[in-house]
């Protein structure tokens, strides 16, 4: 029963400079407060996005990885494959385009995987020659380790793609 | 200026390189589409459009045929002036046609290596002499 008592001779014994300062302790803590959610949830906004486009280069990954794995193991057929890298071409760019957008991400870096290995495997002479049988391509033995020199070589470029992805402000 | 496209005009599923491996090659569509339709816009000195959208994809090797031998029967310098690749599907044809085989097939052309033909086709138009003229300037080599 004290308490209020207390509360009123306190607040009757206040300066009108204390009146002052407390309201400019309100308005800082509220301001401090609006700042830090402001700021965390632009950093969530960041960290969600990043996210978003990480799992879609993981996604792209492995749809090259299951074409280069369907080319070793003599599973493609010819006809199938140019509309196949249409369609990846369609989606990389598509994805590259917004990743360049929002973190200036060299727009054809995945280009290997969207033209050479396309080259790799039409230009290839077992691919001409089966092209018409209507059956999957057998690759010889030269063909397939040019295919697994090409993942050899260029496999990095996705977690290049990743890490420039999280790096960035 | 007339568009034509390889969708419309020609096929939605093009192929490889020469008609001896595949149906609807690139061979086949310079001999049959786009080296008539290139020779009319050019002697009316108008420009001619090619759209590659829409169809199901292509290798490299259809395009290269079919623009070289262009470069090859017109010169760089003409097919410059006068055709304009679009796609809004797949831009990096424009920019592998434009960078790779039309140098590549002007060089060819200035040291006089020949096109390979797999089929006997009609005539078809070749600058000669600075003058177009209409002939069947390449015969299938026997295997």
């Amino acid at each position: 029963m004290g308490t209020p008592c207390c509360c009123l001779n306190l607040f009757n014994s206040l300066q009108p400079s204390d009146y002052i300062d407390l309201l400019g302790i309100v308005v800082n803590g509220g301001l401090a407060y609006w700042i830090i959610k402001t700021i965390q949830d632009k950093l969530t906004n960041k960290r969600v996005l990043k996210d978003h486009f990480i799992d879609e280069v993981k996604e792209l990954r492995n749809e090259y990885k299951n074409c280069l794995s369907n080319l070793y193991l003599n599973k493609t057929h010819a006809k199938n494959v140019a509309p196949w890298f249409k369609l990846m071409n369609i989606k990389v760019t598509d994805i590259m385009l917004l990743i360049y957008d929002k973190y200036e991400i060299d727009i054809n870096h995945l280009d290997p995987y969207q033209n050479k290995l396309r080259d790799l495997v039409t230009d290839n002479p077992e691919f001409i020659s089966q092209y018409n049988l209507g059956q999957p391509v057998v690759f010889t033995d030269n063909s397939r380790n040019q295919f697994i020199k090409f993942q050899q070589e260029h496999n990095r470029l996705f977690n290049d793609l990743i890490i420039m992805i999280n790096d960035s402000n | 200026m007339k568009t034509i496209s390889v969708f419309e005009n020609f096929s939605e599923f093009p192929a490889l390189r020469h008609c001896n491996i595949s149906e609807k090659s690139g061979e086949e569509f310079y001999h049959t589409i786009l080296n008539k339709e290139f020779n009319e816009q050019y002697e009316k000195g108008e420009k001619l459009i090619v759209n590659l959208d829409n169809t199901a994809g292509y290798a490299s090797s259809f395009l290269d045929e079919a623009f070289g031998n262009l470069v090859f029967d017109f010169t760089l310098d003409i097919v410059k002036n006068h055709v304009e690749v679009i796609s809004i599907q797949e831009p990096h044809w424009k920019t592998m046609i434009e960078n790779e085989t039309y140098p590549q097939w002007e060089e060819r052309r200035v040291n006089k290596k020949n096109p390979v033909v797999t089929r006997t086709h009609g005539a078809w138009f070749r600058l000669d002499k600075n003058e177009i003229k209409s002939g069947i300037w390449e015969h299938p080599v026997a295997a």
